[in-house]
């Protein structure tokens, strides 16, 4: 066990070099296309832009890499913009936030449940629940949003320090803690034992149970989060988004475009910061060009398939060439 | 019809209904279907009349044909996410084509459906990828070609096509039901009565004994795929039928009731378990429930979380029931 987790160690950082490189590759072709992305203004829009995506992504990140899928993230984040947002009711803040993460915690953790516990499929589990959230959606608002967010905390959201708005700040700074957790904690081995054999990592005595419960409960944490900055960003709650993009189908295809497998036990949050960067890249050079959302539709759900089958093609020639 | 074909391969692991287990319950679905229609008659007055059973019906065949699309590949211990967007694509077809000529249309939409169905399958069986995962990208592939030629919902089809399908005699649809139940005796006649229904059950129950037994899984799999994309497709030819015109997202809800349906109908998710028979059973509940609660005056949101939470409640039972957890 320990000598096979010092072999594998190195070819993990040579395949996050080879998809920092091809990120770089990509970044430099589009920008010769399009070379208005090349502006300072528009790389810190960039990081603003893709702040919400980018903190639904990093539980996302961790389902996928227990070989699940959440389907629930977008709807946790209408719902809990929906209710902070009438909860603060352009006041208070501290506990709206509080129930608000509280309720999209529980919601993750019942996922969890329902797949740790009673072996449902994740894609079952988390499209019954989505469903089910839609559904509690429309019946309380019946389509008409009501409260707001403080005006100091969406000044305080759209502010930047250090020239980086405070929502990429939050992203950045997310990400960096659960890419330590995942790195340097027990739990975050048992996360990797559980993706890339959960029947091996109960019989190594890991609490698999357990940590897909926490795994799902995180998804929807952050979720939750994403939509109390949503609300907190747009000042109003939203009821649902525009376009027919979501954070569903774009935080798995960020998540996948940053190399994380889907076979799962492959892949970590530092990927998907690569991979969030470059699909909000890649989509607003489409909006540039004129591109229409059902061409950008179509190519989100190609590159969900094709895209992991050549990461997997290259991360196993990586790892040939390696333990040679 | 009620009892599943004699495995040939390993009895006694794979299709062997263990007594008790909800999979060889077939009863007790077309008994909750007899029970709802006796509580409907008991509240809703108007509920047992000629007009409210041919309502059902219409209702029904589209929720039947999905759900025993989604049946057939989740038998190969498959799933698939496109079933709802070929019902919308269809329409749109439909809707574009039907003005020049209606056999025309009807053929494409078929052919666009088979298309989806070998991609879908070729994907699952040749580039390896898992079957969530490239149908789940094939539902956003579809739904953007949908968008592209009707980006709002449009378009009208001529009306000898509605009146065809909607034709009624003495107040029922004869003419959708007839053609529904002679698709579903087609299906059932080829998964029961035929060879290649043995075929389907060993690959979907084990997938290694029957490829050794000489089974060969992978075209079965791209077929059973190109079936549930048809069915998907007839599906959305009834829809039609009944809309009059194109809407790219009228597919949506029809996904999820596909899983709903087929996992009451006693599918099992990991495969090579479950009656079809009993699946068009619980298409019938399903579409009475409905008419039910809006008898009564449910919101139709409220439908869909009684749904999403029946679906719940039911798999999580016969994880409780089954020894190998969560395969129904």
């Amino acid at each position: 066990m320990t000598r096979q987790a010092r072999i594998s160690i190195s070819p993990n950082y040579v395949n996050f070099a080879i998809i920092l490189a091809l990120a770089g590759l990509l970044w430099a072709v589009i920008g010769l296309i399009v070379p208005q992305l090349f502006s300072a203004q528009y790389a810190a829009n960039l990081m603003q832009d893709a702040a919400l995506l980018g903190i639904v992504a990093i539980g996302q990140t961790l389902v996928i890499l227990t070989r699940g899928i959440d389907l629930t993230v977008a709807a946790i984040v209408i719902l809990v913009n929906i209710l902070a947002g009438e909860l603060m009711a352009g006041e208070t803040v501290l506990l709206p936030a509080l129930i608000g993460l509280a309720i999209g915690t529980l919601v993750g953790a019942l996922n969890g449940i329902g797949i740790a516990m009673f072996k449902i499929p994740p894609i079952i589990m988390t499209l019954a629940a989505m469903i089910i959230l839609e559904g509690v959606v429309f019946l309380h608002t019946q389509g008409v949003v009501r409260g707001s967010a403080p005006d100091t905390l969406v000044a305080w959201v759209n502010a930047k320090s250090l020239g980086m708005s405070h929502m990429a700040l939050i992203w950045l700074g997310a990400s960096a803690l659960m890419i330590l957790c995942l790195r340097l904690t027990v739990w975050g081995r048992q996360v990797q034992a559980v993706g890339a054999n959960a029947e091996a990592a109960a019989m190594a005595g890991v609490p698999v149970a357990r940590t897909l419960i926490s795994v799902y409960a995180i998804s929807g944490f952050m979720a939750a989060l994403a939509g109390i900055l949503l609300v907190s960003y747009l000042g109003n709650p939203v009821v649902r988004f525009t376009g027919q993009s979501s954070y569903m189908l774009d935080s798995i295809a960020a998540v996948v475009i940053g190399g994380t497998l889907l076979t799962g036990g492959h892949g970590g949050v530092e990927r998907t910061v690569i991979g969030v960067l470059i699909f909000k890249f890649l989509f607003s050079a489409l909006v540039i060009l004129q591109v229409g959302i059902e061409v950008r539709m179509m190519l989100t759900g190609v590159v969900i398939i094709i895209v992991p089958i050549l990461y997997a093609r290259l991360f196993r020639m990586v790892e040939n060439s390696l333990t040679q | 019809m009620e009892q599943a074909p004699d495995n040939p391969v390993a009895p006694e692991q794979s299709i062997g209904f263990k007594p008790g287990s909800p999979a060889s319950a077939g009863w007790i679905i077309w008994s909750i279907l007899a029970a709802l229609w006796i509580i409907g008659a008991m509240i809703a007055p108007n509920f047992i009349t000629v007009q409210n059973l041919s309502n059902v019906l219409i209702k029904a065949i589209p929720v039947i044909l999905v759900s025993l699309s989604q049946a057939v590949v989740l038998l190969v211990a498959c799933f698939d996410f496109t079933v709802g967007s070929v019902v919308s694509l269809v329409t749109v077809i439909m809707s574009h084509l039907a003005d020049i000529s209606i056999p025309l249309a009807v053929a494409a939409s078929l052919l666009a459906a088979v298309a989806i169905g070998l991609i879908n399958g070729f994907g699952v069986v040749i580039l390896r990828v898992n079957s969530v995962i490239m149908t789940f990208g094939m539902l956003y592939v579809v739904q953007g070609i949908s968008f592209y030629f009707r980006p709002y919902p449009g378009g009208l089809v001529p009306f000898s096509f509605v009146d065809f399908l909607g034709f009624k005699y003495a107040g029922f649809p004869v003419v959708s039901a007839g053609l529904c139940a002679l698709i579903c005796l087609t299906l059932l006649t080829f998964v029961y009565k035929r060879q290649i229904g043995q075929h389907l059950y060993a690959t979907g129950a084990n997938e290694e004994v029957a490829q050794r037994v000489g089974i060969r899984t992978t075209r079965l799999r791209v077929t059973a795929y190109v079936v549930s994309a048809v069915l998907a497709g007839l599906a959305g030819l009834f829809v039609t039928a009944v809309t009059g015109t194109g809407d790219a997202l009228i597919g949506q809800s029809y996904l999820f009731q596909s899983f709903i349906v087929a996992l009451l109908g006693g599918m099992a998710i990991t495969g090579g378990r479950g009656n079809l028979f009993n699946v068009i059973g619980a298409g019938l509940i399903v579409a009475t429930l409905s008419s039910l609660l809006n008898h009564i005056g449910v919101n139709n949101w409220y439908q869909d979380v009684m749904l999403g939470a029946l679906l719940l409640v039911v798999l999580g039972v016969r994880s409780l029931y089954s020894t190998t957890g969560g395969d129904g």
